[in-house]
């Protein structure tokens, strides 16, 4: 019965994870391509010339 | 069978060459340390000839905030690649098909660009000498734009190679 139950509770466990990885799989803008180029999106920015503007505005006071 | 045997024998393993770049590259490592450490003394010193107190305070500040505008930059870049590269890992492993080789390329590229840049001194190049100091600080500003926008361009491309790759795999994949 024990080694039955422990089985049983084995099997129930490795279900539980097929199915969260499933679910993480699938859900969709999770990991498919719209969500990975949103982030490479997220990735843009100014290169640095506005910290750059900064610091020609204060060489004017020099 | 016999060819094969002394191919292996003959032939050096991976490791073996990259062994002795090591030393070298420490040898690098402790020479631009030294270098960094003489121009920041140089530095003070060209700074300290300075009379006006008000412009040595301001030139402190500039190459201060000039430096923690680097190591920023360079940390961001440095960001931005990695998740790049994640992308193209999870791109890689949604389909084996899709062509990396590019993105990747772009990505080592604008990579070894940004760590230069890193490596960089972040010292303003100043003589010391009053007159021609407000010169001197914006032209040391225009070549730190003149490279931000060089790194930036290689970030850039390797963002547009990645996103092709994104691309490519969403021709793969089937419709939702």
């Amino acid at each position: 019965m024990n080694s039955k139950s422990t089985s049983f509770l084995m099997i129930l466990a490795l279900c539980a994870v097929i199915i969260v990885a499933a679910v993480i799989w699938l859900t969709p803008g999770k990991t498919g391509p719209d969500e990975m180029l949103l982030q490479l999106q997220q990735t843009q920015d100014d290169g640095g010339a506005s910290d750059l503007d900064q610091l020609d505005n204060l060489t004017l006071d020099l | 069978m016999i060819l094969f045997a002394l191919l292996l024998v003959i032939a050096p393993p991976a490791s073996a060459q990259t062994i002795p770049l090591r030393p070298t590259i420490q040898a690098e490592r402790i020479e631009l340390k030294t270098t960094i450490l003489q121009a920041r003394q140089e530095f003070k010193t060209r700074v300290s000839q300075l009379r006006d107190a008000r412009k040595k305070a301001l030139v402190e500040r500039i190459n201060t905030r000039r430096c923690e505008v680097i190591q920023n930059r360079t940390a961001a870049m440095t960001r931005h690649l990695q998740t790049m590269t994640d992308i193209l890992a999870r791109v890689e492993q949604k389909a084996k098909e899709v062509d990396t080789s590019s993105a990747k390329t772009a990505i080592a590229s604008a990579r070894s660009a940004v760590d230069t840049l890193a490596a960089t001194d972040c010292l303003l190049n100043i003589t010391g000498r009053e007159n021609q100091l407000r010169s001197e600080v914006a032209q040391s500003l225009q070549d730190l734009r003149a490279q931000f926008k060089s790194v930036h361009d290689q970030v850039q491309a390797a963002r547009l190679a990645t996103a092709q790759a994104v691309q490519s795999l969403a021709k793969t994949l089937p419709p939702e």
